[in-house]
């Protein structure tokens, strides 16, 4: 029961005091973290018992609503900004601290702000402010490369931001011509409710989804993410792949259910959002089989992610436009799982990629060293760091009783349920490249032949710390879904779909029906962890107690009875990740043309993808 | 309820090995046969697990050793999952769910997951290439396998109208006649996906024409395993002889009608010599053709095998030539 606007206060509040000149870092560090902790701990009080009072910051009006989807939304961001600010305090060690933290501060507050409005015109103007602060962060390092990097994200953003804010100009001027102004009209109930079917409206949106969507970012409007994450420092990382493009992405998702009774056949619409979600994922995916560098490889896979965030919302999407026009109850169950599994992606996308990120950065921080043909066997150098990105990489590829399977098993169900076979089959080849990927990233980097990287000491307990949490994380709502479903996902759709009582059946009972009744993980788990510990006492007996690592010839690897000098130096030996991907990427070489980095290029595809998609909808009959 | 389960469990774990070990001899004893040799007794396959348990128990030098040791129980726990998951021609399986097809799929990746874990944490230049080529295996054969599983539910869908991911639904469904005369084996519905699943199944159990690949003992000693010695390599051989019930077991409950009646105990004897037919055919593939190239093995399974199942595939979903 506290008031959404005071942690927005503190945020902005703190921001502006690490900009003080001469204060003790200790005190900077002190008040970075606990003005995101403290946020935290509002947001979870107010996931416990939501605000129903008057909101502070609607005298301005910002149209803040506190309800299940912008409490979801918060609860990512305040979660993520809190680990990114305690792994920030050994990660950033120079003088522009003052500067670093009011940034994130900043980035942090807009998030939230933009979390909890359903307003567009909030929207447009906090995400605006959120690309300059992070573009300011992108170049942190003032490397040359990492200039080039933010005027292809500036690029891209001012496209976007030129729709939407032409978009919302058109609305506008529709809905001035009712008699209505000010800044709440821009609110997505209101809109929804007062707006009628004209071209220029369907135009004015279509606008404003395309603008939201370059910064989700679907197919051709992603390739500023890869590019602007690689260069920043590692928590900046996080926070544009785990915070920004989600909130500041949803939004397009938000429009279209909201101003979908707008349309004439909104189902194309739909159809169209989940193809775009399936390009982008499989593209994405494969290109970031062709990278070397782990940020960047771990960059483009996001954006493959994010195609299943899309796809699973876009299938719930459908569904529910469905049951709108069929009335049949089946489309509903199939909208409420598709909208959960997609919404279940997108907080598990945030726990395990901040994972993975977060590692990348101890073994950057540590070896000074991103390439992965570089790096090997560092697990018995950084175990905690090799373990968390183990479990961060296979959650990632789908393996059960990990976070990860659950959502993408749900998207399978609500792809075959909605009768879409040729999408469910896409996703599940997509998700044995991601595993294929993840494979050739553990395989290289963490475990793997040990060649060289002697000296290598695991990163310090506090930066080890948020990657080991989020993966524990990873691992508790891979075996306890429910406590997702029942606790965010359930309020979040409940207040999406704005229905007071379902008509019909309760959504939570089908999704209990689909989760306990018949995938059981309790006691497959159980199951599992028995047959594991039993067969390790099996072992464990047949083990001797202590085996001395002496350098016989029997403990040294296996050579095929080479091991002179002159043939094969066996500690010296490495063998790249090339051997993983080389035979993908012959078969893909269209998707690399496409990312040959140059703006122009870029630019002219985005323009032609806008057109293409603007006659689809115009003259589909939409 | 959990007892019942965790009963059913042990009694299917106990026939999956016993059927695997069979059909493991059954393998070993034809091969010989087919290259004019003897062959081993009908106790070889337990007489080495023995022998591997009696060996020291081993850890190399530059391996990630947690990870070595962990990657051989992830193998078995992974398989045993797997046989119970799949019903022993039964339908009203208590292990099946709904989706239980998808959990399959998945706990598949698991088990060849481990493989590569085994063979990365080796610390060996011969596992770590074994290990690249079987995640290129599962790659090339997710997607073929993925469509030939999840035909015979798009099939329900499209014939008596009632989507089911369910295994044991699936398998109910074939227990009608056809005609009155023929089995309603799903087999004769979808004759296409059903040889890219068996094709699936041969690489799956690693058997010759592209199993094989990750182990080819003439190019990369014994692929991911080349390490192993003692318990954990013990723990695989248990696994390789699971193999040959879980995966033939699949094939037969998906297409071949499982244990064809309701009456208790013929089914499960039913059920049994069809796999027994099904490892004979897969045995005789494997003894005919040689080991093929990696590219090789994905022009066939992305050319051949996809197709077969697309075939099937836009048959029943778009409704036109469907038998």
């Amino acid at each position: 029961m506290i008031d959404p606007s005071i942690m927005i206060f503190l945020i902005f509040s703190s921001a502006v005091f690490s900009l003080i000149h001469r204060i003790p870092r200790i005190i900077r560090d002190f008040i970075f973290v606990s003005s995101t902790l403290l946020t935290l701990i509002i947001v979870i009080i107010n996931l416990c018992n939501p605000y129903t009072g008057f909101i502070f910051l609607n005298m301005f009006n910002l149209s803040i609503r506190v309800n299940g989807f912008t409490l979801f939304l918060s609860l990512i961001v305040s979660f993520i900004s809190f680990m990114v600010s305690i792994y920030s305090i050994k990660y950033i060690e120079d003088e522009d601290r003052g500067i670093y933290s009011f940034l994130v501060l900043i980035i942090v507050g807009c998030l939230i702000v933009m979390a909890f409005s359903w307003n567009l015109m909030v929207l447009f103007i906090f995400s605006e402010i959120c690309i300059f602060a992070s573009s300011l962060l992108v170049t942190h390092y003032k490397t040359s490369i990492s200039y080039e990097a933010a005027l292809k994200y500036l690029a891209v953003q001012f496209i976007s931001s030129i729709l939407i804010l032409s978009g919302i100009g058109i609305l506008y001027d529709e809905i001035l011509k009712k008699g209505f102004y000010g800044f709440p009209v821009f609110d997505l109930d209101f809109l929804s409710q007062y707006l009628e079917g004209n071209v220029a409206i369907k135009i004015g949106i279509i606008f404003i989804l395309i603008g939201f969507m370059a910064k989700l970012p679907l197919f051709p409007m992603h390739i500023w993410l890869p590019d602007a994450s690689t260069v920043c420092p590692a928590p900046i990382s996080v926070l544009l792949h785990t915070m920004m493009i989600k909130v500041a992405g949803i939004p397009s998702f938000l429009t279209l259910f909201k101003l979908s009774n707008i349309f004439h056949n909104p189902i194309i619409l739909w159809f169209l959002l989940c193809w775009l979600g399936i390009i982008t994922m499989f593209v994405n995916t494969v290109m970031a089989f062709a990278q070397d560098d782990v940020k960047r490889l771990l960059a483009f896979d996001s954006v493959g992610q994010m195609g299943y965030v899309v796809l699973g919302l876009g299938i719930g999407g459908l569904g529910f436009m469905k049951f709108n026009i069929y009335g049949d109850v089946t489309w509903l169950e199939v909208a409420i799982i598709g909208l959960s599994s997609g919404l279940f992606h997108m907080f598990n996308h945030t726990l395990f990629k901040s994972v993975l990120f977060f590692c990348s950065g101890n073994i950057e921080h540590e070896t000074g060293i991103r390439d992965i043909n570089r790096l090997g066997g560092l697990f018995n150098h950084m175990p905690f760091t090799s373990i968390s990105m183990l479990i961060g990489s296979l959650a990632i590829s789908g393996i059960p009783f990990l976070n990860g399977f659950v959502s993408k098993w749900m998207i399978y169900n609500a792809c075959i349920g909605g009768g879409e076979f040729i999408m469910a089959f896409i996703s599940i080849f997509t998700c044995a490249l991601t595993f294929a990927l993840f494979m050739k990233v553990i395989g290289s980097m963490c475990l793997g032949l040990s060649s060289f990287n002697k000296d290598v000491k695991e990163a310090s307990n506090i930066m080890i710390f948020p990657p080991i949490l989020l993966s524990v994380f990873c691992i508790i709502f891979g075996i306890f879904p429910h406590i997702v479903l029942r606790y965010l996902l359930y309020p979040a759709i409940y207040s999406l779909t704005s229905i007071v009582s379902f008509p019909v059946i309760d959504p939570f009972e089908s999704l209990i029906k689909l989760l306990y009744g018949f995938f059981d993980v309790y006691w497959l788990f159980s199951l599992f962890m028995l047959i594991s510990l039993l067969i390790y006492l099996i072992i464990h007996r047949f083990s001797q107690k202590k085996i001395p690592m002496v350098s016989r010839d029997k403990y040294l690897p296996f050579t095929g009875g080479v091991f002179q000098e002159p043939y094969m130096v066996i500690n010296e030996i490495k063998v790249s990740s090339t051997p993983f991907t080389w035979f993908i990427l012959r078969f893909f070489n269209l998707f690399r043309m496409y990312h040959g980095g140059f703006i122009n290029w870029y630019v002219l595809v985005i323009l032609t993808f806008i057109v293409v998609i603007f006659t689809l909808t115009i003259f589909g009959g939409v | 309820m959990f007892w019942d389960k965790l009963l059913t469990f042990f009694a299917s774990i106990f026939l999956s090995f016993i059927i695997g070990w069979f059909n493991f001899w059954i393998f070993r004893k034809l091969r010989a046969k087919f290259q004019s040799r003897v062959g081993p007794p009908w106790y070889q396959p337990f007489a080495d697990i023995i022998k591997l348990f009696g060996k020291e128990f081993f850890i190399p030098s530059l391996s990630q050793r947690s990870i070595y040791v962990f990657s051989p129980i992830l193998s078995l726990s992974s398989i045993l999952i797997l046989s119970f998951l799949i019903p022993p021609g039964i339908p009203h399986w208590i292990g099946s769910f709904t989706g239980d097809l998808i959990v399959i799929i998945y706990f598949s990746v698991m088990f060849s997951l481990s493989f590569i874990l085994a063979g990365v944490s080796s610390g060996n230049v011969f596992s770590f290439v074994g290990s690249s080529r079987e995640t290129i295996m599962v790659l090339i054969v997710e997607l073929p396998l993925a469509i030939s599983l999840i035909i015979p539910s798009i099939i329900l869908n499209s014939l008596y109208g009632f989507p089911s991911l369910s295994l044991s639904m699936i398998l109910e469904f074939q227990f009608s006649t056809w005609f009155s005369i023929f089995p309603n084996w799903f087999i004769f519905h979808a004759p296409f996906s059903a040889l890219a699943l068996f094709i699936c199944v041969l690489t799956k159990c690693s058997l010759k024409p592209f199993g094989d690949i990750p182990e080819a003992e003439q190019e990369i000693i014994a692929g991911p395993l080349t390490e192993y010695g003692g318990p954990l390599l013990g723990l695989f051989e248990i696994s390789r002889l699971l193999r040959f019930y879980v995966f033939p077991a699949l094939f037969v409950n998906l297409y071949l009608g499982g244990g064809d009646t309701f009456i208790y105990p013929y089914n499960i004897i039913i059920f049994l010599i069809k796999i027994f037919i099904v490892d004979v055919i897969l045995v005789i593939v494997d003894c005919i053709y040689p080991r093929f190239r990696i590219d090789q093995a994905f022009k066939w399974y992305m050319t051949f095998c996809l197709v077969l199942t697309l075939i099937d595939l836009f048959r029943f979903s778009l409704g036109v030539l469907v038998w």
